[in-house]
Formats: structure tokens, sequence, C-alpha cells
């Protein structure tokens, strides 16, 4: 349809079907079998797509080409400070707002994730002092022999950890064990084995799972179920010997997963509640910590500011002191 | 001047954060291409005017829903399509053909060869009725896809291809001539006697 009336719009005459899929062929939607026609059609004009097309890239590029007329002037201005002034409005101004915190809570949690790594980074360097405290830790344990085993039996077993092997660990420590009755963690230190910050560190609900604070951490809880009682609250594998670690073995578990097992315990969906304790790493004090990884199991082992040695398993948790 | 992309993206989460001279710079940065896009998509200049500054102002309102994963020039232009194609419907009339810009491109004086290709190629679109002109212009200025456009301008996208095609047959004419025979071209009076013979 052509208008031939004065200051009425051009509407183009209608094309033929080639013209339209040249066109279409210059953007780059054409398909199929209007493809296999164009190229018939070139070869019976005996003359290329590529001159076929050159008419239609002309006005392609003569049309792109206008973008870069410069703007009049006189408006520009104005334009411009009326659009800025949008800024002051109230539905700008929260947008830009909720983006603020947005920003300052994604910059928290990178810069923890950056801290977390950097302590990772320094595991190698701290491995062979852990490998010495655990390895004392161990040397503590062997001179009460032979109810090591039992004491340290699978989480799974009601039967694992027996009363013999709570006491055996260390007498002292047993003694006062059975008399406070009330830990959840265990301590392998000689002379306090299990102090009052210890007692009580791991509620039995912690230990299903819940997310223990600092407070759970420090104060002892009178509720809490007897250890003797309670003996699958504990799982150390009955092979783990910390002191025969080969440095080599150690931190043999990449980043990727030292980050999942971060994010499973701020997701709290670890079944150790120290695991997800301790991924909050400010909170008690991590000085240095490294994955290890031993006949198949996981373990990290934590050193704290104050030089407990904590090793998680998953889903268990034990802490050496 | 176009702002290299990481420079772009610095500048736009600052104007996001609410930062008005991050997101003074962005505009002036695009002005005139997005003053281009609304000139070609509204017909006329004083329609781009008024285009330019609700695309402008949209920018700035939406700007806080950006999420950076493309050029920020890129969409840009799109909310500049979007409030030009707004302020068409709202207006409901036909842009009126600029004279002044067609009677100064095929004059071609104190202009240079490039800036008189620009004009003449702007004065044939402004002929072209909407239905064609905006397809081509959404098509070879924005950089939309058929779907996009047929989206935007609520037409099938077959019926975009064939506007397209029919757009660009009649400026490749237009512009064609104008080229090969600039004294022969009398556009106002062509303008007003009709549509020039296709060939």
């Amino acid at each position: 349809m052509t208008n031939n009336s004065p200051n009425l719009p051009i509407e183009p005459d209608e094309v033929d079907a080639i013209d339209e899929q040249l066109s279409a062929l210059a953007d780059g939607e054409l398909h199929g079998d209007e493809m296999v026609d164009l190229e018939q059609y070139a070869v019976d004009a005996d003359t290329t797509l590529e001159n076929l097309l050159h008419p239609i890239e002309s006005v392609r590029s003569s049309l792109s080409a206008t973008l870069d007329e410069p703007a009049p002037a006189a408006n520009r201005m104005a334009h411009l400070s009326a659009a800025l002034d949008q800024m002051d409005s109230p539905e700008v101004a929260s947008l830009a707002a909720a983006r603020v915190d947005r920003r300052s809570s994604e910059q928290a949690q990178l810069e923890k994730s950056q801290r977390l790594n950097q302590r990772l980074r320094r595991l190698s360097a701290v491995a062979a002092a852990v490998a010495v405290l655990g390895g004392i830790g161990l040397l503590a344990l062997q001179p009460r022999g032979g109810d090591d085993t039992a004491a340290v039996g699978s989480a799974e077993s009601d039967d694992a950890a027996s009363d013999d092997g709570a006491a055996s660990f260390d007498t002292e420590a047993a003694r006062e064990n059975e008399a406070s009755a009330t830990t959840t963690t265990r301590s392998f230190d000689d002379d306090d084995a299990m102090s009052d910050e210890d007692d009580g560190a791991m509620s039995d609900d912690a230990m299903e799972g819940d997310a223990m604070s600092d407070d759970a951490m420090e104060e002892a809880d009178p509720a809490a179920v007897d250890l003797a009682e309670s003996p699958t609250l504990f799982s150390v594998p009955d092979d783990i010997e910390l002191q025969g670690l080969n440095l080599d073995e150690l931190a043999a578990v990449g980043d990727s997963t030292v980050e999942q097992l971060r994010t499973d315990a701020e997701a709290n969906e670890l079944q150790c509640p120290v695991e997800a304790f301790a991924a909050d790493q400010n909170s008690i004090g991590i000085d240095r910590a490294i994955l290890v990884e031993q006949a198949g199991e996981l373990f990290e082992l934590v050193v704290l500011a104050d030089e407990q040695l904590l090793v998680f398993t998953i889903p268990d948790c034990v802490l050496f002191d | 001047m176009i702002e290299d992309p990481a420079r772009q993206k610095a500048l736009v989460e600052s104007a996001q954060a609410g930062d008005r001279a991050a997101m003074n710079r962005l505009l002036e940065t695009e002005y005139d291409r997005i003053y281009a896009v609304c000139r070609r998509i509204m017909g006329n200049d004083a329609d781009a005017a008024d285009g330019c500054q609700e695309a402008l102002m949209a920018i700035v309102r939406g700007l806080g829903r950006f999420d950076n994963r493309s050029k920020f020039s890129t969409w840009a232009y799109r909310v500049a399509t979007n409030s030009c194609l707004d302020e068409i419907r709202r207006r409901k009339r036909r842009p009126v053909p600029s004279d002044e810009v067609i009677d100064a491109a095929y004059t071609g004086q104190s202009h240079d060869s490039q800036t008189t290709d620009r004009m003449v190629v702007t004065a044939a679109l402004d002929q072209l009725a909407d239905d064609f002109r905006l397809p081509l212009v959404l098509r070879d200025i924005v950089g939309c896809d058929y779907s996009e456009i047929a989206s935007l301008l609520d037409i099938p996208p077959g019926t975009v291809r064939s506007r397209i095609a029919r757009g660009r047959k009649h400026l490749s004419k237009m512009i064609g001539n104008q080229n090969d025979s600039p004294a022969v071209i009398e556009p106002k009076r062509r303008l007003d006697e009709g549509r020039p013979p296709l060939q």
C-alpha cells in the first residue's frame, strides 16, 4: 500500500519472497529450507548471496550509523538534570538503600569466606604442630590402655563406648566425668581433663543437630546426659592414630570440600553441632585448623586459641585438650 | 565517549547505590545514543526530545533493577525504546517528518558527507509509517531480534520479518537514489507528492 497524499507516511510496497528471505538472512533469522532455496536462487541468478545481500547490508550499516549522530545540545542539560532529580524519588532512594544493605551483607559474607580460606592456607604451616599436639593427646591415652577402642567406637553403636571406655582415657578425668556426668565432649588432658567449661559443652539437643552458642560451650548444663549412659555421643574411629599421621596426607581434601563443609555447617545441616559451631570461627577463637583424610575418614583438626585441639568428624565430634 | 566495561560497571554500581555523580556520568556518556534511538523511534525532533526526557527518567528509576548481566548501554537503549513506544501509544498520532532535517540533508551545505548521509537516512526513515519504521529501528539501531520486536510491538514474528524487509527495500532505493544522483532528488516535493516509484 502506498500513500500518495501529502505528508502521510509511506507504506512501502510488498516485496517478493526472495527479498524477504535475504533480509531475514542478513539478520541471522533465516533457517531450514528457505536457506536452501535462497542458495539455489543465487546459483540460478549466477551470483552469490554476498552480492544479493549487499544492498541490505548497506541499509543496515547506514541505519546503525545514525546512532552516532550527536544529539542537539539545547535540551541536554535540562534532560540530564530532570533525570537526576528522579534519584530523589522515594522509589529510587529505597531501591538504592536496599542495594547498599545487600552489598554490605554480601561483602561481609565475602570477607568471612576469605578469612576461612586464609586460615586453610595457613594449615600446611601449622600441620606439624597440630600433629604433635594430637600425638601428645594420643600418648596421654595410651598408658590407659586397652579400652580405648571401646571408648571411641562407632557412633551408631550403643555398645561402642562403654563406661570403661569413658574412664580409660584418664582416670582422673573419668572420675570427674562420672562425677559431673554432664559432658558431651571428651577431654584427654592428664590433669584436668574435664573442666567446668567443657562440661556440658554440648547438650544432648545440640548433639542432635542444633547449632551451639558460646554460652552452650562455656556453661555447664546440669541437665546434660550422663556420659557413661550416652556412648553414642562420641565417635572417634577405632583406628585413629594422630601421632602416626603422615604430613603428606594432611589436607588431602580440596578447598571445595572445605567450603561445602562450611556451607553445610552454616546451614545447620550437619549432625555434629560442634562442626556447625566451629564454622563460626570468631565465636570460639579458632587459631588454625586442618583437614585430614585417613583411612577414608575425614577429620578436621582445629586448634583453638587456648591450645585446645578439636577433632571433628561427621556426624560426631570429640574434643582433645 | 564510551566507557570501558569495567569502569562502566563500577559507575553502574555506584549509581545504584545512590551516587548522583556516577549516575550523571552514565547518562552523559550514553546521552547522544539514547537520543538517537528516541529520534529514530519518534520520527521527529520535537517528539524525540520528549521521548528522550522520558527515557532518561525511566533509566534512573529502573537502574536499581538492572543486574549488570548485559551492557548498560544495551539495557538503556531498551528502556529508551520502551519509553518511546509508550509515548507513541499515549499520543496516538503520527509524528510529523522534520522538514528542516530533510532540507538540510539535501542541500548538503555545511555538513560533511558522513553527516549528510546520516541525515538522508534519517529523513528517509522519518517518511516511513510507524509500522515499518519501528521494526527497522528496533532491529538495525537498537539491535533487537525478531522475537523481541514482535513482543515489543505486539505483532507476529512473520509480520516483523516482512515489515523489516519492506522497509529496507524502500530505504535502499531512497538512499541509493540519493547517492547515485543527488541532484535529481527533490525529497520535499516527492514527499508531498507521494512515494517515489520503486523499481
